[in-house]
């Protein structure tokens, strides 16, 4: 078999496999490649094309028009309007993340056996297994020590002489030699995102991938899912072409991620209760350090140091993130003259984050035009952890030797000096205030054994359907605390490994 | 994209300091290419977002005056205090002027070698074809 891409107006496409998957980033290509690995005929459906490293954009601007879902332009509809940040290519996320992989933490199976009735140590060795073989597949590694540039080495010393744990950073990367690319894909194949491996491997197994191809709905007949339709989109101008029907012959995977699965399911007329709901993130803020020599922040590992200390207690994350100098202007505040003399010194700024395993819950719905509507507003729990977050990441970057800080919240003055980062602690908690983002996203067709509170049950079979099986991050009922790709992964391959034994 | 599109991103980033300003990189091709590549609500967005900061001054700086008609000193108050409004929709409408503004001028090759960065390769614009 083989790829399609965009086929203009005029024609109608249709393909029979024996399992639809809908999706080729984190979730949908570990279920597809781990179908066709036992036998059965695998079509990938993906709403944005494919690209290979050469075809990667080097600017943000690129990045934006060629691999983020819809320009980046879903924000969330609440108290604040935060950017939620996705891809839309072959390889999804995978292909614009930081290629960070953390092992699902034992305490998250525990918590879905408690409250959601499935999970639970069994679970969570399969999980893990499937999360050995992806770890050997995709070249898992320690961020390599002489490429991690300034910004990692001085979070690893600020965090060290604060008290705080940490860990270099494990990534499905090859060889990386630091150049700081992640967020642009890495036109130097070092990183392993799923367009350069399991999505081929899909190919060589006899499978289809359909590219340019964004789903409209899911044809049912009965009760039973038998396909996908949809409209070839060109990839540059956007225009529609022609009609495609692609046949499932033993089912349809859902993996179109936490904001486009609920709201594919929603276009498609399935009934449930809990569907779009129990929406949830890991939503994130960064601090800028001023420090005295050059940090050159986009020379090395563009994230290459983390700490977990506080994942049990606070639910934060801390790490480090280079921001490319076309999206630190946006960044720093002021206008005009001002901020043109802020920007002097950015070879010296260096940005480290803190995300926080929020308990917030949100909705996701299907909007005008197939776009998806998310719903969420952090509450005052979680935007008091953040604030401490930003604070600990404050206190830091002067343990790392700072002389200042840039915090970037409404009400706070720009910068901060050593004695003055306390009133971080009493800032406003008004998400309005503050700059932050959702790149950590879970749930709207979450799991669970309750068909009033959960969409599928513990091994993602649609409750009331036959052959709908959710195999991405939206059928996570919880946040994790941790970078969700290697969870998606795992708990991907798992749900294919359930629909072969069956 | 209009003369108030280019004046606002040129407000926001101007010249005259160390950095070049946004008006001294390709702003007139970017803005060429944002308006043939993106996306209308995008447009829509960076529209609004000029039309409010050029003729805002009322709510920064309480001058009921575009800031085209503004003394260099009032425009780059009104500047600053454009982006750290209290009205958080003025504000949000502002900030897409200063993201388009950043990302046209940070990825500027002259812009770059002041920070001791090497050029950006271009953006292909390309994808895998069938096969």
């Amino acid at each position: 078999m083989s790829h399609t891409a965009w086929q203009p107006k005029g024609s109608h496409f249709e393909l029979e496999a024996d399992y639809v998957v809908v999706g080729s980033g984190a979730g949908g290509a570990s279920a597809a490649v781990t179908l066709a690995r036992g036998g059965e005929t695998v079509a990938i459906v993906e709403a944005g094309p494919w690209r290979a490293p050469k075809d990667y954009p080097s600017s943000m601007y690129g990045t934006m028009r060629d691999m983020m879902d819809d320009w980046s332009t879903l924000i969330t509809r609440g108290r604040a309007l935060w950017p939620v940040v996705q891809g839309r290519l072959v390889g999804g996320t995978t292909v614009i993340n930081s290629a960070i992989v953390v092992r699902t933490p034992g305490d998250v199976f525990d918590l879905w056996q408690d409250e959601h009735g499935f999970g639970g140590d069994a679970m969570a060795q399969k999980v893990w297994a499937c999360q050995d073989r992806i770890e050997k597949e995709l070249h898992v590694t320690p961020v390599p020590l002489e490429y991690e540039g300034r910004s990692n080495r001085l979070a690893r010393e600020g965090a060290e002489k604060i008290g705080l744990h940490d860990h270099h950073m494990t990534r499905n990367v090859k060889d990386c030699v630091g150049q700081g690319q992640c967020l642009q894909g890495c036109r130097l194949h070092r990183k392993q995102s799923t367009n350069l491996n399991y999505v081929p491997e899909v190919l060589e197994r006899a499978g289809h991938v359909l590219s340019n191809a964004p789903v409209e709905r899911v044809v049912f007949e009965g009760k039973r899912a038998l396909g996908v339709s949809g409209t070839f989109r060109h990839p540059q101008t956007h225009k529609k072409g022609a009609a495609y029907f692609v046949r499932g012959r033993k089912g349809v995977v859902i993996a179109a991620s936490a904001t486009h699965s609920p709201a594919l399911l929603h276009r498609s007329g399935v009934q449930s209760p809990a569907l779009g709901e129990y929406f949830r993130a890991h939503p994130g803020s960064g601090v800028f350090g001023c420090y005295d020599d050059p940090v050159h922040p986009n020379a090395g590992v563009t994230q290459g140091w983390s700490s977990l200390a506080m994942r049990q207690d606070r639910g934060l994350k801390l790490e480090t993130l280079h921001l490319p100098l076309e999206l630190t202007a946006g960044r720093l505040s002021g206008g005009g003259a001002q901020l043109m003399q802020r920007l002097e010194e950015y070879a010296h700024l260096t940005m480290w984050i803190v995300a926080v395993r929020a308990t917030s819950v949100g909705s996701v719905k299907n909007g005008w035009g197939s776009k998806p509507v998310v719903r969420y507003t952090m509450n005052q729990h979680d935007m008091e952890r953040m604030r401490y977050g930003m604070h600990q990441v404050a206190r830091m970057h002067f343990a790392a030797g700072a002389k200042a800080v840039i915090p970037g919240v409404l009400g706070l003055p720009y910068k901060l000096g050593p004695d003055e980062i306390d009133q971080i602690l009493a800032v406003s908690l008004d998400p309005r205030d503050w700059t932050s983002i959702l790149s950590h996203l879970f749930g709207g067709c979450v799991a669970g054994v309750d068909p009033k509170t959960s969409v599928c049950d513990g091994r993602g079979q649609v409750h009331g359907y036959e052959g709908l099986t959710i195999a991405d991050a939206s059928g996570l009922p919880t946040t994790l605390g941790v970078n969700p790709q290697h969870t998606v992964m795992g708990m991907g391959m798992l749900r294919a490994e359930e629909l072969l034994d069956r | 994209m209009g003369w108030v599109v280019r004046y606002a991103l040129r407000m926001m980033m101007p010249s005259g300091g160390s950095l070049p300003g946004v008006v001294d990189t390709h702003m007139v091709t970017f803005l060429r290419q944002l308006r043939r590549e993106a996306p209308f609500t995008v447009r829509l967005g960076l529209i609004l977002g000029s039309w409010f900061f050029v003729f805002g001054p009322i709510l920064t700086i309480f001058v009921p005056l575009p800031a085209f008609l503004l003394s260099k000193r009032l425009r780059e108050k009104h500047a600053q205090r454009a982006t750290v409004h209290r009205f958080y929709l003025f504000r949000q409408a502002v900030l897409l002027v200063k993201m388009f503004a950043g990302l046209c001028w940070g990825r500027d090759p002259n812009v770059r070698a002041g920070f001791e960065m090497a050029p950006l390769d271009p953006d292909p614009g390309t994808w895998r074809e069938g096969s």
